[in-house]
């Protein structure tokens, strides 16, 4: 199996000064492990499924840097409904906050869940339980599923999904573009982070994310401890995003290529998502591609937008500039973005649609979003409400995101600023909601608790 | 700062909400409906309106004492060009709302009495400690009439970006 290519090693390690032993080890950095599965599960008998968590427990993985890389490696997290049928206290479940306490499903009109996205379309219930599966190949991937999570109702739970995922050749989305480029750079994590990583201090310098942002029990970017449920969820754990998002590849191939928009269909991709398809933004190269730039690991994401104020480089409705504003100009800097941010540890899953074919072939093919923080709502609901499906932030109006936004009737007009601008009327869908949930990953501490092995 | 910023004007009350009624308010305003069915959408000149309760104020950091409330207050706040008279004139005859979410506040006098109610709203006023508005002399009329123009623009460039100068210059006559 292809994986990431080699060219843009993982970010290397350096002293930590949080607990890493305590910490669910998917969230400070990405495993690198090609073939991975995503395990929904529901819990019909609580001592039964009390017995599955503490059997798995050896096999979840944790921040500590490892000397040799694992064949297999599981995390867990768990819905509010999954709380609430394991059994938690009334005061720790109201502990919870809302966004949260509700799940994905009621928040759906706020996220721009509609029409062939909307949750009475899914593929899959709110599970219970979400195992994250990752493994060195696939030959391991199966071996680790069959052999611990035997997910059967002799096992007190019942599998609502399961979801494959595994690397594309070369890293890249079912778009053809290099993903998992960007991270918040994450304060005393231990993982080295790259230029652009954080968050913009001075002109050309960095610093990282404040731990708070995404584990709980930490200070934030406000200098506060964000609000926590109680203990021993209160620390080191992370609320997580997981949304299954079909992606419709013939569509964007077409739409690029019959848009005519003068620079040509490769440049008009590239000024949709922000980056080139070998990962070159467009901030620092707006004419074309720059491999040498793209395999430096010190340039790759070293840019800001302050001083791109028109988006004449990098259009102000990209994505990744709609997802992540960096120090755009009324954004205070990037103070502004920093309250934003998330970590994002998406995987493809289907097999990439062949080069140069046009039409759709059916074929189940997207990305399983994940994404971590420590506030639903502040982190990604508000990325998604009202960065990716409202303009008016960016002087838009009503357009969405090009890549990833909901085509809303009114809202699907494209502008790629320049003299003259150009625009581009009627963007098709692209991406397609088909299932998800909010979860709550908690600290080993706490996993150790629900498995009733902590006395 | 005062309540007044060019021509629009910032009316921000408070009123204290019986005791008891402040789950049955919250729902009330919950279902009240908003954007072109909102009451406020029958007064020509509001640019925005918020009812909301306040149970607590929100603690913004360590900078700030937590300050909590000893009774719940319902915070109605609008936005409007034109004098507060007429607007609270307007109120009163065009929405009998206010008798539902001030009804369950002390000493609402009711919109039957017009003195009386033009009264009480003054009563319960604050001065507006921070109005900044993105339109300090722009009437809502004059907004409408440019996000209007705005579409009608992107509309024509996005209709007429292939044409030649000549073209487009005869087609902008047409148009505009
Ligand atoms: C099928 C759906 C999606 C695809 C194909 C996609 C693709 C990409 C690509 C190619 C990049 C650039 C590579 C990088 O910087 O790592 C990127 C960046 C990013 N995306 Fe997405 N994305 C999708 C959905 C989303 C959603 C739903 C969100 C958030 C709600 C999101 C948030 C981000 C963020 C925060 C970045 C990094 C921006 C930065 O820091 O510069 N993406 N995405």
């Amino acid at each position: 199996m292809e994986g990431r290519p080699t060219r843009l090693p993982p970010r290397d390690a350096t002293p930590a000064d949080i607990d890493l032993s305590d910490i669910q080890g998917n969230v400070l950095r990405g495993y690198t492990m090609p073939a991975a599965a995503y395990l929904m599960l529901r819990i019909s008998d609580v001592a039964q499924a009390t017995t599955l968590l503490r059997r798995s427990l050896p096999l979840v993985c944790t921040a500590e840097t490892w000397d040799r890389q694992p064949a297999a490696a599981i995390n867990l997290s768990f819905s509010y409904a999954g709380f609430q049928r394991l059994g938690l206290d009334p005061d720790t479940l109201a502990s919870f906050p809302p966004a949260f306490r509700e799940g994905m499903r009621a928040r759906a009109t706020l996220l721009g869940d509609v029409g062939p996205s909307a949750p009475d379309q899914w593929e899959f219930d709110e599970p219970h339980v979400l195992v994250s599966v990752y493994a060195a190949d696939a030959e391991r991937l199966e071996e680790t599923l069959g052999s611990v999570l035997v997910p059967d109702t002799q096992d007190g739970v019942e599998l609502l999904h399961v979801q494959r995922a595994h690397d594309l050749p070369g890293g890249k989305d079912h778009f053809g573009f290099f993903d998992g480029v960007s991270q918040p750079a994450i304060q005393g994590s231990g993982v080295l982070s790259r230029p652009g990583d954080g968050i913009r201090q001075g002109e050309h310098g960095w610093r990282e994310v404040a731990t708070g942002e995404v584990l709980l029990g930490y200070p934030d970017e406000d200098r506060t401890l964000p609000k926590a449920p109680h203990a021993p969820y209160d620390r080191n754990g992370t609320y997580v995003v997981l949304r299954k998002l079909a992606v419709d590849t013939a569509a964007f191939r077409r739409f690029v290529a019959d848009a005519g928009y003068p620079g040509g269909p490769e440049m008009l991709a590239a000024k949709i998502v922000g980056r080139w398809p070998d990962g070159t933004p467009l901030a620092l190269a707006p004419d074309g591609p720059d491999e040498a730039l793209a395999s430096d690991p010190a340039r790759i994401n070293d840019f800001g937008y302050a001083d791109d104020p028109q988006g004449l480089r990098c259009p102000l409705g990209s994505h990744i500039r709609r997802a992540n504003p960096r120090d755009a100009p009324s954004f205070f800097g990037g103070r502004l973005s920093a309250r934003h941010r998330i970590v994002r540890r998406g995987r493809a899953y289907g097999d990439p649609l062949p080069p140069g074919v046009l039409d759709d072939d059916g074929a189940d093919r997207g990305l399983v979003f994940v994404s971590f923080q420590s506030n639903l709502w502040r982190q990604f609901e508000t990325i998604q409400a009202q960065w990716i499906n409202d303009g008016d932030r960016f002087g838009l109006g009503r357009d969405t995101d090009p890549l990833v936004g909901e085509p809303y009737p009114g809202a699907t007009k494209l502008t790629v600023p320049g003299t003259p601008p150009y625009f581009v009327t009627s963007r098709p869908r692209l991406v397609t909601m088909r299932g998800g949930a909010y979860l709550f990953q908690p600290s080993m501490t706490a996993l150790r608790h629900l498995a009733r092995l902590d006395g | 700062m005062s309540n007044e910023n060019g021509t629009a004007y910032a009316l921000t009350t408070y009123a204290r909400v019986e005791t008891g009624h402040e789950d049955a308010l919250d729902a009330y305003l919950a279902a009240l409906p908003t954007g072109a069915d909102s009451p406020f959408a029958r007064l020509d000149g509001v640019h925005l309106a918020r009812v909301q309760v306040f149970r607590k104020l929100v603690h913004q950091g360590p900078h700030q004492r937590p300050d909590p409330l000893r009774h719940a207050h319902l915070v109605v706040s609008t936005t409007f060009n034109g004098g507060l008279d007429e607007h609270l004139e307007a109120l009163a005859e065009h929405v009998p709302e206010c008798d539902e979410w001030w009804g369950h506040c002390v000493r609402y006098p009711g919109r039957g009495d017009r003195a009386a109610f033009v009264a009480y709203v003054r009563s319960i006023q604050r001065r507006t400690s921070l109005f900044s508005t993105p339109f300090p002399t722009a009437t809502v009329d004059d907004v409408r009439q440019s996000i209007a123009l705005r579409a009608q623009v992107i509309d024509f460039a996005a209709a007429t970006q292939h044409l030649s100068a000549d073209d487009l210059h005869r087609r902008f006559l047409e148009t505009f």
